[in-house]
């Protein structure tokens, strides 16, 4: 018990300093098993408190322990969630308009907090959050040499090759790509450190907590938090010189024009996109777009045949040629 | 006879030194107010253009000043820090209890903080910048009524206080 508790405490401070005393107490409640591998807490206002582990979600008692029948579960109150919010924004709403029009906030150490609840717009967009009753806190977890198996078929002598990443959610799509951008930044056996520009628009790579990285991201590493793709891009070619740029979660048109520039002033670009293969890239026109200007030398997919962050295939994005046939963790 | 006169004159210093003491109250209240227009003033700074976080905002704006609201807002800053088991709200109504029976600081100003802090923090800049307005709008108001009771009552306590003492001693000679 002792183990579990400080496990949380100390392993995922900042998400316990999130979560009111209640709710607290019986997150440090649950099984070592189900702890262990946890992905997220889900907090909804007058619904079951749930968690996800081990690739499914199980509800709550008051006393910590599971059940599978939600009326036995504990209820989320109004006070929980007003509470939460109090707690993730440091008292401090003001400090996360931005983030809130964006609809998460990034705790210390990186951890993300989705938010759900009733929207208030202006004109198209988002001004800003009139009640929010839904949390989704994400125990993010950096896994070190992530990327190892990855990095020889992205690398060529000493230059990194245009890469686009395709897998579904969680398949430890950013997990990747954060090793990705440590590995390249700090250098490894065989290859000398780069400059590397991260756009980091959901704070999900870097997960930056104002302005400073909470995740290990390199020691060359320069990151544009928050900001859109299109536009950080472009700032990044003028302002950093990167060698490599690295964005997470590609898909608008102006993403595609940034791309194009990117490649156009000779610097190296590493994505990545939802999708579960080549072929339902190509049903998506954006990807498609880009698919069909062979921009990219390199194009993976993730999967979990072998568990989740299985490299299903690694295709040469210019000739089409499979480079990997047999899936590989 | 010595002894008498010794007690007089003992009777009439104190009675002098309360009036002194009544006096100062509507002084001390003044600067307190504006003590606490200033520290609103830096709060409100922190939050509208730094978007620092509400405690470490509230230790930067009292930084440069003294007094009882230094102490106050001082603890609060000290209980969102440490706490995560009370609401901002509970945790500002408990730091102003101190405050409550403070000879030098009026219940209008007392209660314009009161609500002030049922707002604080909790919504956006645009919101927090209008709660900032109204509180200042209303100190000012209070300063001009804390100046109008000085100059009606500081010197009209110092001379009882004296006359008091004398009365008094007058009486028991």
């Amino acid at each position: 018990m002792k183990q579990k508790i400080d496990y949380l405490r100390h392993v995922h401070k900042p998400v316990m300093k999130a979560l009111p005393d209640n709710i607290k107490k019986i997150i440090l409640s649950i099984s070592p098993d189900i702890l262990n591998e946890l992905e997220e807490i889900r907090i909804r206002q007058g619904r079951p408190l749930m968690v996800y582990s081990h690739g499914r979600d199980y509800f709550l008692c008051k006393d910590g322990g599971i059940t599978y029948n939600q009326n036995s579960a504990y209820i989320v109150t109004q006070e929980d969630t007003r509470r939460i919010l109090e707690l993730i924004s440091n008292y401090s709403i003001y400090a996360f308009e931005e983030e809130l029009r964006s609809g998460f906030i990034t705790l210390q150490g990186g951890y993300r907090i989705g938010l759900a609840g009733k929207t208030v717009l202006k004109g198209d967009r988002v001004a800003a959050f009139q009640h929010i009753t839904s949390f989704n806190i994400r125990i993010s977890k950096e896994v070190i040499n992530a990327a190892n198996k990855i990095l020889p078929f992205i690398i060529k002598g000493n230059r990194v090759l245009h890469t686009l990443i395709l897998s579904p959610p969680q398949m430890g799509k950013t997990t990747l790509i954060r090793d990705i951008t440590r590995q390249l930044s700090n250098g490894f056996q065989g290859f000398r450190g780069v400059k590397v520009g991260v756009v980091d628009e959901r704070s999900e790579i870097a997960g930056c907590f104002q302005g400073i990285p909470q995740n290990d991201v390199g020691i060359r590493t320069d990151i544009l938090d928050g900001c859109p793709k299109a536009v950080g891009i472009i700032m990044l070619i003028r302002s950093m010189s990167p060698n490599v740029i690295i964005t997470d979660e590609i898909g608008k048109p102006d993403d595609v024009v940034a791309v194009e520039d990117a490649l156009n002033a000779g610097i190296s670009i590493i994505t990545t996109a939802h999708s579960h293969g080549l072929e339902d890239a190509q049903k998506r026109p954006i990807l498609k777009s880009l698919l069909d200007k062979n921009i990219f030398q390199r194009i993976l997919v993730l999967g979990n045949s072998l568990g989740t962050g299985t490299l299903e295939r690694v295709y040469d994005g210019i000739n089409g040629k499979l480079l990997l046939e047999k899936p590989i963790r | 006879m010595l002894l008498k006169i010794i007690s007089n004159l003992t009777i009439i210093v104190c009675c002098t030194f309360l009036g002194l003491h009544m006096s100062y109250r509507y002084n001390y209240r003044i600067y307190n107010i504006k003590i606490l227009q200033s520290i609103l003033a830096h709060l409100e700074t922190e939050i509208i253009h730094y978007s620092t976080f509400l405690s470490q905002a509230i230790i930067n704006s009292v930084r440069p000043f003294e007094g009882e609201w230094k102490t106050f807002f001082l603890k609060v800053a000290a209980s969102l820090e440490d706490n995560n088991e009370h609401s901002l709200i509970d945790i500002w109504i408990e730091c102003l209890k101190g405050l409550k029976n403070n000879p030098y600081i009026g219940k209008p100003e007392y209660e314009i903080i009161y609500r002030f802090g049922m707002q604080l923090g909790g919504t956006d800049k645009k919101s927090q910048e209008k709660y900032f307005k109204l509180a200042q709008e209303q100190l000012k108001i209070e300063e001009n009524n804390a100046q109008q009771l000085r100059l009606r009552y500081s010197k009209m306590y110092r001379s009882l206080g004296l006359l008091l003492g004398i009365g008094i001693a007058i009486v028991l000679f």
